[in-house]
């Protein structure tokens, strides 16, 4: 029996070692998480930053990553705010909704972060606002998107329809000549609604539509549209495709021997990022309206450009989200530092709105009521060298209006009203309704 | 060499050979195993970050569900599926349809309609009506139940009826998770599109873990004895060689439809709990990616074994999980690593790799036992070990 014994005692050795191993696999990454975060618990301001860095939407993301990494580095070294240093805290959420709203949640309660810069697309900030709203946490969002919305703690960085299109359209009518609309989107929220106001501008500045076309997000085959646009007499195609496929359309429309003299694209979307992948030569010519340009020729423009190619490469481009990004981080800042307290109500109640920067695109203010942006409007013709031209520029930093009224005339969004305070006052479990929208 | 048998011997042996043969279809570990994990949740507070440990908690449950209906008909019938998120899709649309429109009767959405907000900016006024009665909650939970089991039936009276099984059974389940996923995008109206369907009333109460817990169990426990019983060890026939088990007279489609249905429900039930705790459905949630992500669970956790699909599940999300949050930029790279070490080092799976570890371990014994005793037992060894692999045996002999 001697030897039944030795043998299984080896093994059962065996066997813990096994166990120990998987263990030590097995909860290795938890541990180091732990202690990274605990070592630098005391001294520091953590600050989320939720951007995919993986995934179908990475290449724009991670240049939002890097602008907001960038304005911490300078915070920082500037020494912080309120004597301490700003701290990120990165989550990757993997270009896919379900992951972003796990990962908010995560950075919410975990690591208890005093605010999240992050969320690209509409569809990633509708699925992270509901874990803010419960949780009362403060989500700084720098794309451009559709509007009507405005959450309690949400502030949107980045340009609503009317700082993008109520100077645009006219623009287009009365400098280009050009009446006749050819408007093709991506078939989502923010192509329709943001056509929805290009058609009501259209009504009121005497253009028409030709056409309206949604292509399936992704689709990057346009050439039956094209064909339509040429045959349909347009004068001039609005687009609102997004991402891979402003690369396609654009491509197509120039081998399909349409110039931009006979038929311009004018869009509130494509930037630089887009104009590099596709090559410029397929761009030149075509319009774009933006907040910023790299080509912005203010000097705190010209310092950013620098810092930032600076710190990522030469080659990197900046681009107008890129840019909201990088300029919230600061309000975030200065909010903190105004208040002298990281509680989400005082950020949202006090510290935030009114803030004011001096962003590379100009002079920039959070509305004192309505959570959104003042920003300044530019138009751009693209050139040879893949930048931007500007064209116009507005004579004044434009009012952010998520209500535009010459749709919603009976709407508005203010959270200085009594009722929306009276409202927001309750606690989540009562009230679930976290928006500042008022009837007039 | 000869021995004298003693009773003491003959008494070892028997019981050796008792334990191989009839390995007990709830073994010990996983009530003990089972029993601690509950408790562990109970005694386990839910508020603040505790509360976030939770929801993570049972969406992984969720995820291991979906895992082991994949392991079901993958690794245990041998049918390959790369679309099985069209049975938890729709499992999952169905119930947050469900969920969202009767919250939006009390909430109304932006422009002040009471109708969910992707209906709105579509143009629709009001709920169609082809959808209203899922309006009524249990309605939606039998239509979220039934609807993919149905489908599964009808999917597999077309291809395993027709003997088309292997490669070309994955091509098609392939295109059916496209398809669906297409349709989601393109009927947007009704479906959310892109967007998916979010801000809706979830259960995110502990009771609903709890459900999702006791649903757990019941899976487990029904995968654990449909496959040690006579039907898993036809399945297992079939999928080890499947003419020579229709020589054996036994209707293979029949029994391939059968699993097929089962595994489709176990995925509906797990989408539909995931809609009902997450709060969020996406398209993504019914697509290939997510579909093929869930084989890979089942694959590091070990295929044909009835624990496998759940330690892959937890082991992969909860790695992914982790280091997406600490390393962020070289995450993918470190779960692409692992999974190719797993298939590599252990191509049967963590647990399938255990099992067989310690398989060959009682079969050592059992030979030494053996050996000291009456040579001629050996001849009616192991070949009735149901778990053991045609492979494996050629080994041991």
């Amino acid at each position: 029996m001697s030897r039944i014994t030795r043998r299984s005692f080896l093994k059962k050795c065996g066997k813990a070692a096994r166990a120990g191993a998987l263990l030590v696999g097995a909860g290795a990454p938890y541990v180091f998480s732990r202690n990274i975060v605990k070592a630098a618990e005391s001294d520091t301001i953590k600050v989320g930053i939720l951007h995919s860095l993986s995934g179908t939407i990475a290449i724009i993301e991670t240049s939002l990553h890097n602008a907001e990494l960038l304005a911490i580095e300078e915070i920082n070294a500037k020494g912080g705010v309120l004597g301490k240093k700003l701290q990120p805290v990165v989550e990757d959420p993997q270009s896919m909704v379900q992951v972003f709203a796990e990962k908010a949640k995560k950075l919410l309660l975990e690591d208890k972060v005093v605010a999240v810069l992050g969320c690209y697309t509409s569809a990633s900030r509708q699925s992270v606002l509901p874990v803010f709203e419960q949780y009362n946490g403060v989500l700084l969002y720098p794309t451009l998107y559709e509007a009507q919305e405005c959450s309690k703690n949400c502030f949107y960085t980045g340009a609503v329809p009317n700082q993008q299109l109520d100077d645009f359209v006219p623009w287009i009518i009365n400098t280009l000549g050009r009446k006749k609309f050819y408007l093709i989107g991506a078939n989502y929220i923010y192509p329709k609604e943001t056509n929805r106001e290009v058609k009501a501008l259209l009504r009121k500045h005497g253009g028409q539509v030709v056409a309206e076309e949604y292509s399936p997000l992704g689709a990057t085959e346009f050439s039956t549209n094209i064909n339509k646009i040429a045959s349909s007499g347009c004068d001039v195609v609005f687009s609102d495709l997004v991402g891979d496929q402003i690369v396609a359309f654009y491509k197509q429309f120039k081998e399909f021997g349409i110039t931009a003299k006979d038929i311009p694209i004018c869009t509130p979307i494509t930037t630089e990022q887009e104009i590099a992948a596709m090559g410029p030569e397929n761009a030149v010519g075509h319009y774009t309206s933006f907040n910023y340009f790299q080509s912005v020729k203010t000097p705190q423009n010209q310092s950013f450009v620098e810092r930032y190619k600076a710190r990522y490469g030469k080659n990197a481009v900046t681009n107008a989200v890129m840019e909201a990004a990088y300029f919230e981080t600061y309000f975030l800042a200065q909010a903190i530092a105004k208040v002298k307290s990281t509680d989400p109500d005082a950020l949202i109640y006090e510290g935030l709105p009114g803030q004011e920067f001096l962003a590379p695109q100009g002079k920039v203010k959070i509305d004192e009521k309505n959570h959104h942006t003042w920003l300044w409007a530019r138009i751009g013709r693209a050139n040879e060298q893949g930048q931007f031209d500007i064209v116009w520029k507005s004579d004044n930093w434009i009012r952010p209006q998520p209500w535009v009224p010459y749709l919603y005339p009976d709407k508005a969004c203010d959270f200085t009203d009594p009722r929306v305070q009276s409202r927001l006052k309750k606690p989540w479990s009562e009230e679930k309704n976290r928006s500042g929208t008022i009837n007039l | 060499m000869q021995q004298i048998r003693t009773d003491a011997h003959i008494r070892q042996v028997s019981r050796t050979v008792r334990n191989i043969r009839h390995t007990p279809m709830i073994p010990l570990w996983a009530i003990i195993g089972g029993t601690a994990i509950v408790a562990l949740i109970g005694a386990y507070p839910y508020y603040g970050t505790d509360a976030y440990v939770l929801s993570l908690l049972g969406k992984f449950l969720c995820y291991a569900i979906f895992a082991l209906s994949i392991d079901l008909i993958w690794g245990f019938t041998g049918i390959l599926s790369l679309g099985q998120a069209v049975y938890f899709g729709i499992g999952a649309y169905v119930i947050a349809l469900s969920l969202k429109m009767n919250y939006t009767l009390t909430h109304a959405t932006r422009y002040g309609h009471k109708i969910p907000d992707f209906m709105e900016w579509n143009g629709l006024t009001e709920v169609p009506h082809f959808m209203t009665p899922l309006m009524n909650k249990p309605f939606a939970v039998v239509c979220a139940l039934a609807v993919p089991t149905l489908l599964a039936f009808l999917f597999g009276a077309i291809t395993f009826k027709r003997h088309i099984y292997g490669v070309y059974c994955a091509v098609i389940t392939l295109a059916e998770a496209l398809i669906l996923q297409d349709f989601i995008i393109e009927y947007q109206a009704y479906t959310g599109g892109f967007n998916g369907i979010t801000d809706y009333s979830n259960y995110s109460g502990k009771w609903f873990l709890w459900f999702i817990l006791a649903v757990t169990v019941a899976f487990f426990i029904i995968a654990r004895v449909l496959t040690h019983s006579r039907v898993g060890t036809v399945l297992k026939s079939v999928r080890d060689n499947e003419l020579r088990a229709e020589f054996m007279g036994y209707n293979v489609a029949n029994y391939r439809i059968f699993v097929f249905c089962v595994s489709a429900f176990m995925a509906a039930t797990a989408g539909a709990m995931y809609a009902a705790w997450v709060g969020l459905v996406s398209f993504l949630d019914t697509g290939p990616v997510y579909s093929i992500e869930a084989v890979i669970w089942t694959a590091v956790g070990g295929r044909g074994t009835v624990v496998g699909p759940f330690v892959g599940a937890f082991l992969v999300k909860g790695a992914e999980f982790f280091l997406s949050g600490t390393l962020a930029e070289w995450w993918q790279i470190i779960v692409g690593g692992l999974f190719i070490a797993v298939v590599l080092i252990m191509p049967d799976g963590i647990v399938g790799s255990l099992a067989k570890w310690a398989r060959h371990r009682r079969r050592a014994i059992s030979r030494e036992v053996l050996e000291d005793s009456e040579p001629n037992v050996e001849a009616c060894q192991l070949d009735w070990d149901a778990g053991a692999t045609p492979k494996v045996q050629e080994k041991t002999r």
